[in-house]
């Protein structure tokens, strides 16, 4: 028994050295790590994350740049961290939150005063960063309280896209005015619609609540401070003219939405089935709605955005698409800046990249794209429209668009289809949920 | 002895790190968290029991979404488990290839609900989907299902139910567990099948029905995927449960403070149901060896 006993306490004691032994190692370990990690901005080896999120076609564009960054610069390589738009955020703030986000992150414009306290100032790293490439207000876009807090990748517009078969099969010209939208309601058969803003299915969009009151007030939704503009009057007017929209039919309601058949990530019928003559949307769709289009025998158009009889704005409002932001837990900051340099201004990142992140802000980039001809005649015309007819007051206005006034204006549009409330209940709705928005901004 | 326990003890250690550091960390901080304003990004505030008053006497949503989930758990259920019930009597006779059967009735189970599953249940349910059209062939007319709070309750029940696969494996189980002298004894005096299984089967299969049961309950309160991905929610919230509630509040508005106060409320609501299940089970469930010995 004494043997057996000396044996247990001779495991006991070995056991307990393995586990010192495995865990000074382990410390060892993570203390040479971070050793390296101080010493990385100096020209020694090291390793940063990059995240984003996209499709296929993005993924190996973005790879591809990126491998051509770890030739250029070969003490720096980058683990790449990427997904579809589902869930990126969660992760992203999850990350933030535990102080393991990327050392580059791509966020969507309306993220920026969100992670506003996570992120690194980037002010003083304009050389770094290749800042002289953009425009001053395309760099404004990224800053909040006056801190550059990202860089911008490319800008993107809202437009009216038509299916030019189906507008002429009905013997109707392509529309460019909203009156025009009702006008040409008499031609079509009742269950075909002229117009449909597309943001989420299943939700109707605080997007086309943003459209109709820029066209109708002329002013953004917050001024630079992010004080609401907008008075309770504003919105009710908005709401009035967003239910003549459906009572007239000129758009399908959320019930018309609801039993379509409409599913994320597929395709949705009433484009399909030609039933829906127009799609408002974020010029980044172009492509798909275009092959959507194609397969189905039908021709694409753009449009300049709908303007309004007695508007006072162009409608066409523009929003940037996404950002590159370095956290502030970032231990590579260096790094991190020259990598988001070269994905932005590389002309040779620019050329594997082409337009998978929209047509680039930087002027270098796009002039590399420009002469190379690699942005399509489609995208092209589109940006011709777009930048010729942008409101430039109306700058900040995608800032507005957040979980809180989403899911308001889903809630009012829903409920007003639906004949649970009337224009001054959901005006009322809208306005109490902006006003908590701008509380949550401070 | 004192050794034997110790070194017992060293050989726990992983799993006990493992339930300290995923399993009651996060319970208790969920707890905590409960009690705060936390919106992941910045300290989590303390807050005392607002969360819970604005829960209880604020919120119009929480309010529905308990109802909606309270109603959806009381038509799945029960329905979900007579209906395994009867596919397993049916699948546990002795017939040839009845394994390529009961393999072809588990398949939706594992399919889940999926993209490919919201598309097909669209196809089926949508206006001029596939129920609507032979609803219309025979004379009735087509329904909303998706704009109606009924209809669209009843699609995402449906899609539940209809992924009966795991209780009927267990189902399957229990009844080959029955010995089959009771069913001889019960010919012999008589019994018609349809007694045999009443008298026979159901009291015999009650500890199974009672674990069945008890799963299927807890499964049903944290129902997330098919209100997600077929209804979203919707209409007005009729099918917003409260694990969409749950997600919803900590990754979309990130208020982790409010929804870890709507998981606890979840928690205490199952553990209510529970609760009340074990303690009928002592008056209709039957243990062949009496139970407790």
């Amino acid at each position: 028994m004494a043997i057996i006993r000396k044996v247990k306490t001779m495991k006991i004691k070995g056991f307990v050295i393995s586990v010192i032994t495995v865990g000074a190692a382990l410390l060892s370990l993570s203390a040479c790590s971070n050793k390296k990690s101080t010493d990385s901005d100096n020209g020694d080896k090291v390793t940063i994350r990059m995240s984003w999120w996209g499709g296929d076609s993005r993924h190996k564009a973005m790879q591809a740049a990126i491998k051509a960054f770890e030739k250029k610069n070969p003490n720096i390589t980058v683990k790449t961290e990427f997904g579809g738009f589902d869930s990126y955020q969660e992760k992203l703030t999850t990350q933030l939150s535990g102080g393991t986000a990327p050392d580059v992150m791509r966020i969507d414009g309306n993220w920026i005063t969100t992670y506003k306290d996570q992120l690194v100032d980037m002010s003083s790293m304009g050389k770094e960063l290749g800042a002289s490439n953009f425009t001053k207000d395309k760099l404004a876009a990224a800053k909040v309280d006056g801190k550059q807090l990202g860089m911008p990748v490319s800008t993107i517009y809202r437009q009216l896209f038509v299916n030019k078969s189906a507008l002429a099969k009905y013997g109707v010209a392509e529309p460019k005015t909203w009156e025009d939208l009702f006008a040409a309601r008499s031609k079509l058969p009742n269950d075909v619609f002229p117009f449909y803003s597309y943001y989420q299915p299943k939700s109707v969009t605080s997007l086309l609540l943003l459209q109709i009151m820029a066209e109708q007030t002329g002013k953004p939704v917050g001024n630079a401070d992010n004080k609401l503009l907008y008075t309770k009057k504003d919105f009710t007017k908005a709401v009035k003219y967003y239910k003549s929209l459906v009572d007239k039919k000129i758009t399908p309601s959320k019930k018309e939405i609801d039993n379509s058949g409409i599913v994320e990530g597929a395709p949705f019928p009433g484009i399909v089935n030609q039933k829906w003559l127009s799609l408002f949307s974020w010029n980044t769709d172009i492509n798909v709605f275009a092959t959507q289009f194609e397969d189905m025998g039908a021709t694409l158009d753009i449009v300049p955005a709908l303007t309004m009889k007695n508007g006072k704005s162009t409608g066409e409002l523009s929003k940037p698409s996404a950002f590159y932001s370095i956290p502030k837990s970032s231990k590579h900051q260096q790094a991190a800046a020259k990598l988001i340099n070269f994905m932005l201004n590389d002309p040779t990142a620019a050329k594997l990249q082409k337009v998978e992140n929209g047509v680039p802000d930087s002027k270098v980039a796009r002039n590399t794209l420009e002469k190379a001809g690699l942005i399509t005649p489609l995208m092209k015309k589109s940006l011709k429209i777009a930048e010729g007819t942008v409101d430039t007051k109306m700058a900040n206005v995608y800032r507005w668009d957040q979980p809180t006034t989403m899911e308001a204006a889903s809630d009012a549009f829903t409920q007003l289809d639906y004949g649970k409330t009337d224009v001054d209940g959901a005006a009322t709705l809208l306005y109490n949920a902006f006003k908590e928005q701008e509380s949550e901004f401070k | 002895m004192k050794k034997e326990r110790y070194l017992s003890l060293i050989y726990l250690i992983p799993w006990i790190i493992g339930i300290v550091v995923f399993v009651i960390y996060p319970f208790a901080m969920s707890f905590y968290y409960s009690f705060t304003d936390y919106s992941m990004l910045s300290s989590p505030q303390f807050i005392g029991l607002a969360n819970y008053k604005k829960m209880f006497f604020v919120d119009p949503n929480f309010w529905q979404s308990f109802w909606a989930t309270v109603k959806f758990v009381v038509l799945t259920v029960p329905a979900k488990m007579v209906f395994a019930l009867f596919i397993a009597y049916i699948m546990n006779a002795k017939l040839k290839g009845i394994g390529f059967f009961r393999t072809a009735y588990y398949i939706p189970s594992i399919l889940g609900a999926n993209v490919a599953i919201a598309v097909l249940w669209q196809f089926l349910f949508k206006n001029d989907g596939l129920i609507n059209m032979i609803m219309e062939r025979v004379g009735l007319q087509g329904f909303g299902w998706f704009s109606s709070p009924t209809g669209a309750m009843f699609t995402i029940v449906l899609l539940r139910v209809w992924q009966f696969g795991s209780a009927m494996i267990i189902f399957l189980n229990g009844l080959a567990e029955i010995p089959s002298e009771l069913y001889e004894a019960a010919s012999i005096d008589g019994a018609s099948k349809f007694r045999q299984f009443f008298s026979v089967t159901l009291p015999m299969l009650s500890p199974v029905i009672f674990f069945n049961l008890v799963l299927q309950l807890v499964q049903g309160f944290q129902e997330f995927e098919g209100p997600f991905l077929v209804t979203g929610g919707g209409p007005m919230r009729a099918t917003y449960l409260l694990p969409m509630y749950i997600y919803d509040s900590a990754f979309k508005t990130f208020d982790m403070g409010y929804s870890s106060a709507l998981s606890w409320v979840l928690f205490v609501l199952i553990m209510i149901f529970t609760a009340i299940l074990f303690k009928t089970s002592k008056k209709w469930v039957f243990y062949a060896d009496g139970g407790n010995k």
